[in-house]
């Protein structure tokens, strides 16, 4: 059967990677994954890759430090991560990367409520919106549910 | 003759009186409600407005609304001269007046006049003096108006009142808003509290001088010039530009006299204003000696039909016909908005029956002062709604930057718990388990901080709210222990990054301190802790002593790491603020450390300056020395 693949937006991780209890879980069930910790980085991931699912966290830095910058430099942390919902919706990436139907389930801290109001819109589905905190079992359970793994 | 109250000559050194005025009517607006309040009568010469109750005399000040002249029938503690008495006064006195004693203060106790109508009555504190403040009367429960019809035929039996005055006050009682008694004694308590809060403020900020500053200003601008109409609707627009400097609202009467004998009419028609009591003074303007003609058009204009243009034309005509000889001078249109104008009449009375005319017509002096401190109140209460809300968004911004922080930190929990969980028996991950373990005591840490500094303590947990009354002081506290307290607090989290927390000799010779010891350990611990953030791994930060004499100490912390751009220290000491650059580093911060010890250490005093300087020419952001110096007062002026 072909590996999956996801990209994980999130720039809280632990360090080092190993400590992260979602990426332990990945490992054991063979699942492959892209890890992008700036809105930057997660651009760059998805102009060049397909994925079969994206978890995405919402507040995190647009740019790199040091480096020319992919997104709009005075995007707020707290947007970044329904700019780049957006861009994967709107098929910003379709020719080489990511397609803009690719699932996607959002892990975040953020309770703004019309914030969440909007980023359903994009997910369509009301589940794929994870609050933080939550158990890594509970995230890795919805990344199951969309790759149709047992 | 009646002298001008506003002048400055005749206004008194008892600011609260006229702070109150102007509040009370702010409130009145906003509640809908007359509202009177209650204090001892300290000028008893002013026979008009006091109520002698116990031998002892109490003056009431009254809110705008020339409804009130009439209503003094049957409304809460208003009392009249002995011929006028009437109705339920003086029960309702009694129970207002029990407000006024009353020491427990702890809400609003509700009151029914003799008619039924409903009144709260509180008492409150502002500035030293006790006041009750009355409200209400100006509605009633659900289905009482029957029942409030009864009581007033009942007592009007035993009162003779032509039948005129007996219809329209039962019109008046008929038109009152039905409200509910719960939500308006909710209203009303919220009020009393802004109304303390607001005299307060405005006492404590000395606002009564800038109000007789602005009026003095004022006269100098018109005196001696109100025999000369041209310069004196120049010198009336220049006025009108001090006013705006000390008070920006959005509508104006202005009153104004040149010599203290003067009196003069404050009148004011707005052009599409709503509000009833201001079209009240319409109405009693056109008493003041107008056609039929020229108070139909006044009437247009007040509802925003005639425009602007026009208005100056009806009002001159008003002005050249009847009633004319009553004004020496002045009645001029300013231009006070785009879409309103106000009218101003001044000058001296030509003749003695101003005083019949003001009393009659338009609810004597109570209703001249009152009618000009409506509009400043309108602008006190404005700026402290402002203030207000700016309060409540700083407190819910910090409540939502700490709930966010808390948030993550549990999640970090939750992935550590269950790495530990999941390997915990299996000696194979027992370097990963024991890693995680750690990593679960310092966000544990982190969350303590946060929850500490943010939820515990009211006091410094909304820091924007406390003064120095709330803190605690204490005198001879040793610095340099509470110091080395913090440094040994933060040691764990600074040995993490195998960073040494160097404390310099000289620490322990620092002078004891008069200070609230909690408010200063949370100082150090805070920037302690923001150094450790942003400090390059394996560095040092350095805690040492830079000044010290008999009045002050300067102690610098100074760490080697991420640097503060020159665009950020403008926002080093806001609310939430986290500079761009090291965001990776700090993953459990919330914004909070630098804003609470600049409040802390202001409140004692003293200052926190900072300075970021590359480590060498043209260094990279994370090869700076970043110091901040935190200078405290050895004693404190409290």
């Amino acid at each position: 059967m072909e590996k999956k693949r996801i990209l994980i937006v999130e720039e809280e991780l632990c360090k080092p990677i190993e400590d992260n209890a979602l990426l332990i879980l990945l490992d054991d069930n063979g699942i492959e994954y892209d890890i992008a910790e700036t809105g930057a980085e997660a651009f760059g991931f998805l102009e060049k890759n397909r994925y079969d699912m994206i978890c995405l966290d919402i507040m995190l830095e647009a740019n790199n430090e040091g480096k020319a910058p992919k997104l709009p430099a005075d995007l707020k942390r707290v947007d970044v991560g329904v700019y780049i919902l957006e861009k994967l919706r709107s098929g910003a990436f379709e020719l080489d990367g990511a397609a803009k139907d690719t699932p996607v389930v959002v892990v975040s801290a953020v309770t703004g409520y019309e914030r969440r109001k909007k980023i359903i819109k994009l997910l369509k589905k009301e589940e794929y919106y994870i609050q933080k905190p939550t158990e890594p079992k509970e995230i890795f359970k919805a990344i199951k549910n969309i790759l149709g793994l047992s | 003759m009646t002298t001008w109250p506003c002048h400055p000559a005749n206004m008194s050194e008892r600011i609260p009186e006229k702070v109150i005025t102007l509040v009370i009517a702010g409130i009145c607006e906003r509640l809908k409600s007359p509202a009177q309040i209650m204090e001892i009568n300290q000028t008893p010469n002013d026979d008009v407005d006091t109520y002698s109750y116990e031998g002892k005399k109490f003056k009431f000040f009254y809110p705008v609304s020339h409804k009130m002249t009439r209503y003094s029938d049957f409304c809460v503690a208003l009392q009249k001269n002995e011929k006028t008495k009437k109705l339920c006064q003086n029960e309702s006195c009694r129970r207002g007046l029990k407000a006024l004693f009353s020491d427990t203060g702890d809400g609003a106790e509700m009151l029914r006049c003799h008619l039924g109508l409903i009144n709260f009555a509180q008492r409150i504190e502002v500035a030293g003096h006790p006041l009750a403040v009355c409200s209400g009367g100006k509605f009633v429960i659900h289905g009482e108006y029957d029942k409030i019809r009864e009581n007033f035929s009942k007592l009007s039996k035993s009162i003779s009142l032509p039948p005129n005055e007996e219809k329209s006050i039962l019109d008046l009682v008929t038109s009152i808003q039905e409200r509910n008694e719960t939500e308006f004694k909710s209203e009303f308590e919220n009020e009393m509290s802004i109304l303390q809060e607001l005299t307060n403020h405005y006492l404590n900020t000395n606002r009564g001088r800038e109000e007789i500053s602005c009026r003095n200003k004022i006269v100098e601008v018109m005196s001696g010039t109100y025999n000369d109409p041209e310069n004196f609707k120049k010198r009336l627009e220049e006025s009108l530009t001090v006013l705006k400097e000390f008070f920006p609202v959005e509508y104006w009467a202005m009153f104004l006299s040149s010599q203290p004998d003067d009196s003069v009419l404050p009148l004011f028609v707005q052009v599409g204003f709503e509000n009833e009591e201001i079209q009240g003074v319409h109405f009693n303007w056109r008493k003041a000696g107008l056609s039929e003609r020229e108070k139909n058009d006044i009437k247009e204009i007040s509802r925003g039909q005639t425009p602007a243009e026009d208005f100056q034309k009806v009002i001159e005509r008003g002005f050249r016909g009847k009633g004319k000889e009553k004004f020496a001078s002045a009645l001029y249109i300013l231009p006070i908005t785009e879409s309103h104008q106000g009218i101003l009449v001044a000058g001296p009375w030509q003749n003695t029956s101003q005083v019949d005319l003001l009393n009659s017509g338009l609810g004597g002096n109570s209703f001249l002062n009152n009618i000009g401190r409506f509009f400043l109140t309108r602008a006190i209460t404005q700026q402290a709604l402002l203030a207000s809300k700016k309060k409540d968004q700083d407190r819910d911004l910090m409540v939502a930057i700490t709930a966010h922080s808390i948030r993550g930190n549990l999640h970090q929990l939750w992935n550590l718990m269950e790495i530990v969980q999941s390997r915990g028996r299996n000696p194979k991950y027992s370097e990963q388990v024991d890693r995680c373990m750690m990593g679960m005591e310092q966000v544990i840490r982190e969350m303590k901080g946060i929850v500490e500094r943010t939820v515990d303590d009211p006091g410094p947990a909304i820091s924007t709210k406390i003064t120095k009354s709330d803190m605690h002081w204490e005198s001879n506290i040793n610095l340099s222990a509470l110091i080395n307290n913090v440094a040994q607090r933060l040691n764990a989290k600074a040995r993490d990054k195998q960073i040494i927390i160097n404390i310099a000799d000289e620490i322990e010779e620092l002078p004891l301190i008069e200070c609230d010891p909690y408010l200063i350990d949370l100082v150090f611990n805070n920037l302690v802790d923001n150094a450790i953030k942003y400090s390059s791994p394996d560095k040092e930060i350095r805690i040492y002593r830079v000044e010290c004499d008999q009045d002050n100490v300067i102690i610098a912390i100074q760490d080697y790491g991420w640097g503060i751009a020159p665009e950020d220290f403008e926002h080093l000491f806001e609310l939430g603020f986290r500079s761009d650059a090291p965001k990776k580093l700090v993953r459990h911060g919330a914004g909070l450390g630098c804003y609470q010890a600049n409040i802390f250490v202001k409140l004692h005093e003293g200052n926190i300056t900072c300075t970021s300087r590359p480590k060498f020419f043209n260094a990279p952001m994370n090869q700076y020395v970043v110091e901040f110096r935190i200078r405290l007062p050895v004693k404190v002026k409290r």
